[in-house]
């Protein structure tokens, strides 16, 4: 399979494969690891400020050029099939597609399809790699992953960052948990017991709560979901003091965390910010310039 | 013609014995002596079954001839084995009235291979807002009255459409979904849990299925249950037995034959509605069946094109087409002949109200069963022209040989 697709289609050794090259640019040793003359094609249907940047500096970071093209002014507005535009961005020359779409599997379906790598940037509530990749290349700055002991707290059913997270720390030897009202939990999901599950969590994953839950009828208001499900100042105190606290972004203050844990030291989420440029410039290398790294199974 | 088929195990009347049989002018009769015949048949080994009855079938005409036609419809059906499908009334337009209703018999004398009985629409173009003109339509013959996938949604309507439908006669076919439960493409479950998919409710299906049995049951209907997929609609139905209500149900191959840990998230031949369950709804449907509380196996066949289900997981339509090896995949799970009589002919011919033997004086309408033989599904030897099978090259056991449809071949293998 080409591309970067899905972490379940992965194994630890692929995903330690990519940590370290995520490594590798950060620390500056990939200098003579770039994609100059290569054309990187974005393609979000989903609003999404700072992916797509981060994706964008990734790409130009590697001497890549960067396509953009915005759903609202392309042909997909004009009744063109997702496919089709694909395919076009293919005809053009593009190296890779990057594409984030609100449909879970989408990336796996234009594969098929397609010659050249596509990145899933966020599909549906599928799977988000390099959201996954840039949280490992944080945990990994502080924390061994064997033993791990994560909780991942919100909207687990709608999160693909919940999905690809969980399923990378535990082939990666850590052990996840989720937690959150009953009504944004998948089927067949236990959860562990909030607040008391913090005492013993070594990192924390908040999740963003859609506003538009409330209006689904799944949640009664922010308000609530902030005193009884987010991380409040009193709950920040059970935490150990050498556990991490992340998030996604963008944070919803005084809903998934209280003002007072950004300002924390136990909260890496500007550190997330700053480690995806570098895992968006290992998922682009990997997938353009895969077969020199590692082979994605089928 | 006068056929004489020789050696076979000829299943009438609850048992199944060998002995020959004889076919002469379309019917079943007692004997004529082997010189007499114009073509004797040496069917030893063989499985021979009163033709099969699929309770529930699309035919797609009119309106969606690129995905099936009548004739290559049931070209399948008798590949199958089955000697007469109930069509559903999915069409464009849904024949809610006489005139559109009448053309189309008219058009299936001319293109059938097999006995279509057309299922009625039990609202003005399944809309769920005006009754159809059921009154009108049951003085053509038509004896089953149903939305098909649009259950009615206003439960006053619901349980008129179902007393008025009682009335003239008909069985109301009760495909029950709470369609607001039901907004996803797969089983709500490990598989959707784990790649992050909308998923299906079983409780989408039971609550409808309570729902409908309780109003079927309140205005004295004939109700019987579309292609069961969860084991609480199975509990449902026992008890609406138990509580005196006329129900009856049926339960398609692939319910039976797959579990949702066996399928493949994002290949699209396996998305069909209702959909694949668990392991434990696999398991109590299958008891409910050889138990006889689900009387009857229907294919809900339901051929697309290969361009629609070539589309994304959630842009490709629901549907699988399986009515040429329905018996097959059957066997294939219990490998008991008896069970597929019980099922695939007597108890389906029991549920349209039919007297459906192999003894003399009966319609010939014969299938003819090999249950030992093995083959890997083929795509090139579909005859649907839905290519829409999570069956291919997949290893069945037992297949049809030759099909009578009052006393004439309309398949031989």
């Amino acid at each position: 399979m080409k591309g970067i697709h899905a972490i379940s289609e992965m194994n630890a050794g692929e995903i330690e494969r990519l940590l370290s090259l995520a490594t590798e640019f950060k620390s500056g040793k990939a200098t003579r690891k770039n994609l100059s003359g290569r054309t990187v094609a974005l393609f979000f249907s989903e609003n999404s400020t700072r992916t797509k940047l981060s994706f964008t500096l990734a790409a130009q970071k590697l001497g890549a050029r960067v396509l953009d093209l915005n759903e609202s002014t392309s042909s997909v507005a004009k009744g063109e099939s997702l496919l089709d535009t694909s395919k076009t961005l293919e005809a053009m020359g593009a190296d890779c597609i990057v594409i984030r779409h609100q449909e879970s599997g989408i990336t796996r379906y234009l594969q098929q399809h397609l010659q050249i790598p596509i990145v899933n940037a966020g599909d549906g509530w599928s799977e988000h790699p390099s959201q996954c990749l840039l949280d490992l290349l944080t945990i990994s700055e502080y924390k061994k992953f064997a033993g791990l002991k994560v909780v991942i707290a919100g909207d687990i059913l709608h999160s693909r960052v919940a999905r690809s997270d969980a399923e990378a720390l535990r082939k990666l030897g850590a052990t996840v948990s989720f937690t959150g009202p009953k009504t944004l939990m998948p089927p067949k999901t236990e959860k562990a017991p909030w607040p008391e599950s913090l005492k013993a969590t070594d990192v924390l994953v908040l999740l963003r709560i859609q506003k538009e839950r409330q209006d689904q009828g799944l949640l009664p208001s922010l308000s609530e979901y902030h005193k009884l499900y987010g991380l409040t100042a009193e709950y920040l105190e059970m935490l150990p003091t050498d556990s991490l606290i992340l998030h996604p972004g963008p944070v919803n203050r005084g809903v998934e965390l209280a003002d007072a844990v950004l300002e924390n030291p136990r909260c890496k989420i500007l550190n997330q910010v700053e480690n995806g440029v570098f895992a968006r410039m290992a998922l682009l290398y990997a997938a353009i310039e895969g077969r020199n790294i590692f082979e994605i199974p089928a | 013609m006068k056929y004489l088929l020789k050696g076979g195990r000829v299943w009438s009347e609850g048992v199944g014995e060998v002995r020959d049989l004889c076919l002469e002018d379309g019917k079943v009769v007692a004997g004529f002596t082997e010189s007499a015949a114009d073509r004797v048949i040496d069917v030893s080994g063989k499985e021979i079954f009163p033709g099969f009855i699929d309770l529930h079938c699309h035919l797609r005409e009119p309106g969606f001839s690129s995905k099936e036609t009548v004739k290559t419809g049931t070209l399948a059906a008798a590949k199958g084995g089955f000697t007469t499908v109930l069509s559903m009334p999915n069409t464009q337009p849904v024949l809610d009235n006489t005139w559109e209703m009448e053309n189309y018999l008219r058009y299936l004398e001319d293109n059938t291979v097999v006995r279509v009985l057309p299922v009625a629409p039990l609202t003005k173009g399944r809309a769920g807002k005006e009754l159809a003109d059921l009154g009108s339509l049951a003085k053509l013959g038509i004896k089953f009255a149903s939305d098909d996938g649009n259950d009615i949604t206003n439960v006053a309507l619901m349980r008129s459409a179902l007393a008025y439908a009682t009335d003239h006669g008909y069985t109301v076919l009760s495909h029950a979904e709470e369609l607001a439960l039901a907004d996803g493409y797969l089983h709500a479950g490990y598989l959707t849990r784990d790649q992050g998919i909308p998923g299906i409710s079983s409780s989408s299906e039971s609550i409808a299925v309570a729902r409908n049995l309780l109003l079927a049951g309140e205005v004295g209907a004939k109700i019987h249950l579309c292609h069961l997929s969860a084991k609480e609609s199975v509990a449902l139905l026992k008890l609406a037995k138990e509580l005196g209500i006329q129900a009856s149900a049926e339960v398609t191959p692939h319910h039976l034959y797959f579990a949702d840990t066996e399928i493949q998230a994002f290949d699209t031949s396996y998305k069909v509605n209702p959909p694949i369950r668990e392991e434990e709804d696999r398991l109590a449907l299958r008891e409910a069946l050889k138990a006889g509380l689900i009387g009857a196996i229907a294919t809900d066949h339901a051929p697309h094109t290969e361009k629609e289900k070539g589309q994304s997981l959630a842009a490709a339509p629901f549907g699988i087409s399986s009515i040429e090896i329905a018996a097959s995949v059957v066997n294939t799970i219990f490998a008991d002949p008896a069970l597929i009589y019980q099922r695939l002919s007597k108890g389906p011919s029991q549920i349209i109200g039919e007297s459906h033997e192999l003894k003399p004086g009966e319609l010939a309408d014969v299938v003819v069963f090999d249950p030992e033989v093995s083959f890997t599904v083929n795509k090139e030897k579909w005859v649907s022209k839905g290519k829409n099978s999570p069956y291919f090259t997949k290893q069945l056991k037992g297949r049809v040989v030759l099909t009578f449809r009052g006393g004439q071949i309309v398949y031989e293998q």
